[in-house]
């Protein structure tokens, strides 16, 4: 008897092994699989003032979208429509010791436009959060500062963004470009006149909106130290928080108080 | 001879138990991909030392923060970064897990259902939309994407100010 459960313990005991045995090679498989393929392709450059890039590599049904040169922490980016890549001279001057580009490969998607009046299915979208901030009583005042708080609490940054205000509406996540179009769609659905104000530097997007007769500036991007609601063209050139600043043609734009 | 049996049987019993509830060694403010586990404001070149460079990258000029905002694409997985222009790094600030083979620190996983989610989960959340379901812990936050009910996306992300 004794014999017998012993072997037993034996046999438990080996099984228990070949347990142990065979997890460690399913996790070992696991670990393994980010060595199959890349989507980064890497050149190595020489610099010069004029430089383009053929791509050597294609990517089935997908076109490359983005490159950047990296110099420390200096990059660039540059929007490329097909597998010739033409590099922007005049950022390479800046910055002459540029020794890598990566190219991203991204899959090929349908336009959508940024926005669009009149879209059932988006006014259905904002009436689903102005039916939550907004009563008809309130001044449009009131209003422009309950879609301000809303968009700059309720969404959340993120380094890419959809162009579609009814996604961003839907996913409530995104960069300046989500704050700004998310903003002239709840404007724009309660009556409030806004403008879309694009920086200088192409890479921040805010608003400009008419309350009481006079244009304002209206960014609801959040992190940059204070709220930026109904300010002048004077108090947004002044403006610094670390190193954000405002840059902008104010002549593009109506004038402000 | 019984002693010995006990011992196995316990050792045994022991190392399933152990097995069976990992998800609770994480917090939430962390994933788990094979043997890996990657946290929210982690340096992402930690990351991509134990990953390796199977990725794809999106950078661009951040408009929240001084510095560039980067998004490294893995096939299991989708993780943002913001700068630190201070120490020149860049810190994962959301995790979007894209693949049942992600642990995260409740039991629940892509292509579960909603309904069934939120038993797991076993409080109230912030934001309840038929295409999102959000909740919100004290530094971080988890969002459902949802695809008619069932979960098509998870997302883990630190609450930034």
């Amino acid at each position: 008897m004794e014999k017998k459960a012993s072997k037993v313990a034996v046999i438990i005991f080996l099984m228990f092994l070949c347990a142990i045995f065979f997890i460690g090679i399913f996790s070992f498989n696991n670990d393994g699989r980010y060595n199959q393929s890349s989507k980064v392709a890497k050149y190595n450059i020489d610099c010069a003032n004029t430089i383009s890039v053929v791509a050597k590599k294609n990517y089935d049904g997908k076109v490359f979208r983005n490159i950047s040169y990296e110099k420390t922490n200096n990059i660039v980016n540059s929007k490329v429509g097909n597998s010739t890549l033409n590099i922007d001279t005049l950022e390479l001057k800046n910055n002459l010791d540029v020794n890598k580009i990566e190219q991203t490969a991204k899959k090929k998607r349908k336009k959508v436009k940024y926005y669009s009046t009149g879209s059932a299915s988006l006014n259905k979208a904002c009436d689903k959060v102005l039916n939550k901030i907004i009563k008809p009583s309130m001044s449009q005042k009131q209003k422009a500062n309950a879609i301000y708080n809303w968009v700059s609490t309720k969404i959340r940054y993120s380094g890419s963004s959809s162009k579609d205000a009814k996604r961003i509406l839907r996913v409530r996540k995104g960069n300046c470009f989500a704050f700004c179009y998310a903003s002239k769609a709840l404007l724009t659905r309660v009556g409030i006149s806004n403008k879309v104000v694009k920086g200088n530097s192409g890479h921040h997007y805010w608003n400009m909106v008419k309350v009481n007769g006079s244009w304002y500036h209206f960014d609801a991007t959040p992190g940059w130290g204070k709220k930026r609601f109904l300010w002048t063209n004077k108090q947004m050139k002044k403006y610094k928080y670390k190193k954000l600043r405002y840059s902008y043609n104010a002549s593009k734009y109506p004038k402000t108080p | 001879m019984k002693k010995i049996i006990t011992i196995v049987l316990c050792v045994l019993l022991l190392t399933s138990c152990s097995g069976g509830n990992k998800n609770s060694q994480l917090s939430n403010t962390e994933v788990k991909l094979g043997d890996n586990i990657i946290k929210l404001n982690q340096d992402i070149s930690d990351v991509t030392k134990v990953l390796g460079d199977d990725y794809s990258l999106e950078v661009s000029k951040s408009c929240m923060f001084d510095g560039d905002d980067k998004i490294f694409t893995y096939k299991d997985l989708i993780i943002n970064t913001y700068p630190q222009s201070e120490n020149s790094k860049d810190l994962i600030n959301a995790i979007t897990v894209k693949s049942k083979d992600v642990q995260l620190f409740k039991d629940v996983h892509i292509g579960d259902k909603i309904d069934d989610a939120k038993k797991v989960m076993d409080e109230e959340p912030a934001v309840d939309d038929e295409d999102i379901c959000t909740y919100e812990f004290e530094k971080s936050g988890m969002t459902f994407y949802l695809e008619d009910g069932t979960i098509s996306e998870i997302e883990i992300f630190l609450i930034q100010e």
